[in-house]
């Protein structure tokens, strides 16, 4: 395979944790401890988890709105921990992210065409008499309409909204964009649109994303290669048919058989899962699981374990697995 | 889903319900003449998209709306008491006695200042007349019922001590104390994560065959609901647009906005000839503060005919139990393919 356009090097990202008059350094919020991944050109790493796995901690050091504590991070073969001046302009401008909140992530005294025309200024990438009919191409592209560059956030509902925040990625011609949680605010019948609008786009534009989300079905929908993360690590990664059809961490099926399907005919037989996640500030020994997981012998409990291929394209972090 | 529903009346009887708002871009209905019914002991799910009016349907039944709203229709019969009637105090022994409810954010709906044990004993000395004492001995019980360990450790802590899902069990706990006949359940497991989620649905399931109670829960999850109701209502624009069994909305959906949302939702197994694109309703949800003619779905509607624009469509009956409003009831499948 060609050489990855992100590719993320045993990643951690710690958040010191402060206590007392003084604030003295009392231990790390081990947010991400130690998480190697890679997206190609073209493709949808979708990166899995539930709350507090540090998925979107993840996201924001892959685009630089945050530096890791360990690790490196490569885009297109190049450093990015080094990137200054106009070679950091170069990669703000490769390399996007779309958010969560369409309500918080949009500057409400803006209009819908300053917000999208904002990356065009600052990238040189059109002259100031150009920049509207450009940002009213891009909103036309999303699915909105060209009048609507003159509209506040306020105006628009949350998906319409959504759509803003693509175009105002996609403005800058981006090569990879990190979408965290992009349709999770939004109702099931909109949540589908912006889905297939991300897919389409993707294919006309050889776009890479990584995915971050913690609805399972929708990763599946959208993604070609999927990663599951538990507690700051990788548990699993593997092709996407393959991980949802023949999961082999324990985490990854206790999580699958968790989810409701939307058919009365396929029964919810969700697998005891005894506990509550630890706090990432101390993290159990061993395999971070292993507490929690039904299947743990005493070796779990001692050794991390490894990062294993246990078929082409199929990693697993578990001693017991395969 | 196996229960026996005992041949009686309904235990809450809803009828012609509207919730008016006054607001400053002018009044709004947010709910449309609602009538709805859930039998002793039934999980009744309500299912709608944001803005629909499922959450306002719920508050009215325990007439908690806010200030703002006005509640109206032609009655809610809850155990053959008409609840429109009754004065603020009468309602007050009902609340947390005969009916209770459990919403969305456990961490908003607590008290953060009183512990555990504390908010859940709260209710058995205000409706059953217990001493403080013998009521925390119960609240440790019910807590150790709904699986929280060490549960009288537990009792004195606050809520802010708890995880999420914790306080989705104590919130559960504090419902159930009193053996109400009906659990209101906003959204009880949308702030959760899925592990968490799947494991307060069974637990509210394995309650329901203890207490005996009914259960309205309202939810945009329609896993949730295939996996947890009896019956379903489907909710649109403030109305009931589709009702029926669990196993008819999936298997046989009538309403065209009940068929678009099921082709909408993402399958974690798809099944097998499943299109590799997920179908979505076009437009948007109308404003309720503009007025609607006709049927209120016809904008976005697949199968919409000229008439649909102007004459709003009433309830037909499909089969006994299986009711839709649309014109075209029992018949979208024969008058050729959507267009």
């Amino acid at each position: 395979m060609s050489l990855p356009l992100l590719e993320m090097h045993d990643i951690a990202k710690w958040f010191p944790i402060t206590s007392g008059l003084l604030q003295l350094h009392t231990g790390d919020i081990r947010a991400v401890d130690g998480v190697s991944l890679t997206v190609h050109r073209g493709e949808t790493l979708g990166l899995v988890g539930e709350s507090g796995c540090g998925k979107s901690t993840l996201g924001r050091v892959a685009v630089k709105l945050m530096e890791p504590t360990r690790g490196h991070v490569r885009f297109d073969g190049q450093p990015v921990d080094r990137l200054k001046g106009m070679e950091l302009m170069a990669f703000r401008r490769r390399a996007q992210i779309v958010f969560q909140d369409p309500y918080g992530s949009l500057n409400r005294r803006m209009t819908a065409g300053a917000i999208v025309g904002e990356g065009l200024h600052i990238h040189r990438l059109a002259r100031r008499s150009q920049v509207r009919d450009r940002a009213a191409e891009l909103l036309q592209r999303v699915g909105l309409a060209d009048t609507d560059v003159a509209r506040y956030p306020h105006e628009f509902s949350g998906g319409q909204r959504q759509r803003i925040g693509i175009a105002r990625a996609l403005a800058v011609s981006p090569e990879l964009i990190v979408c965290d949680e992009p349709v999770s605010a939004l109702d099931v019948s909109i949540q589908a649109q912006i889905i297939e609008l991300l897919r389409d786009l993707q294919r006309e534009l050889n776009l890479s994303y990584l995915f971050i989300a913690h609805d399972l079905a929708v990763v599946r929908h959208i993604s070609h290669r999927v990663a599951v993360m538990y507690l700051g690590r990788l548990c699993e990664e593997a092709p996407r048919d393959v991980l949802y059809d023949e999961p082999l961490h324990p985490y990854t099926r206790v999580l699958l058989a968790a989810v409701p399907e939307p058919d009365p005919k396929v029964p919810l037989r969700p697998q005891a899962l005894p506990g509550e996640v630890p706090s990432p500030a101390n993290p159990p020994p061993g395999c971070r699981f292993s507490p929690r997981c039904p299947v743990a012998i005493d070796v779990c409990r001692r050794e991390q374990p490894q990062w294993r291929e246990l078929a082409p394209g199929h990693f697993v972090a578990c001693h017991v697995a395969g | 889903m196996s229960t026996q529903i005992p041949h009686a009346g309904p235990l809450l009887d809803v009828s012609g319900l509207t919730v008016d708002f006054r607001t400053l871009a002018g009044p709004v209905r947010a709910v449309h003449g609602v009538d709805l019914a859930v039998m002793p002991g039934e999980v009744v799910g309500l299912v709608g998209e944001s803005g629909c009016g499922k959450t306002q349907t719920c508050l009215s039944i325990s007439r908690l709306i806010h200030p703002s709203g006005r509640i109206g229709g032609r009655h809610i019969l809850f155990e053959g008491t008409d609840l429109l009637q009754l004065g603020e105090r009468e309602m007050r022994r009902l609340r947390g006695a005969r009916i209770s409810m459990v919403f969305q954010e456990p961490m908003s709906s607590l008290n953060p200042c009183l512990s555990i044990g504390e908010q859940l004993s709260e209710p058995l000395v205000l409706h059953q007349g217990m001493d403080w004492r013998q009521a925390g001995r119960h609240a440790a019980e019910m807590l150790g019922r709904v699986g929280i360990p060490e549960a009288k450790q537990r009792c004195r802590e606050y809520p802010h001590q708890l995880s999420g899902g914790m306080r989705q069990r104590a919130m559960i706990a504090m419902a159930l104390i009193c053996r109400p006949k009906l659990l209101l359940a906003d959204e009880p497991t949308t702030a959760l994560d899925v592990t968490v989620q799947a494991q307060i649905l069974a637990l509210m399931l394995e309650l329901r065959e203890q207490t005996g109670a009914a259960v309205l829960l309202v939810t945009h999850n329609l896993g949730v609901v295939a996996q947890s109701c009896d019956r379903i209502y489907v909710m649109y624009a403030g109305q009931v647009v589709e009702e029926g069994t669990t196993a008819a909305i999936f298997g046989r959906p009538e309403h065209p906005y009940t068929r678009g949302l099921m082709r909408s939702v993402p399958r974690l197994r798809p099944p097998a000839g499943s299109p590799d694109r997920l179908e979505s309703i076009p437009g948007t949800v109308p404003r309720l503060d503009t007025p609607l003619p006709g049927c209120r779905f016809h904008s976005r509607c697949a199968y919409a005919e000229p008439r649909c624009s102007s004459e709003p469509p009433e309830v037909r009956a499909v089969e006994p139990g299986h009711l839709s409003r649309c014109h075209f009831a029992g018949q979208l499948d024969h008058g050729g393919a959507p267009r």
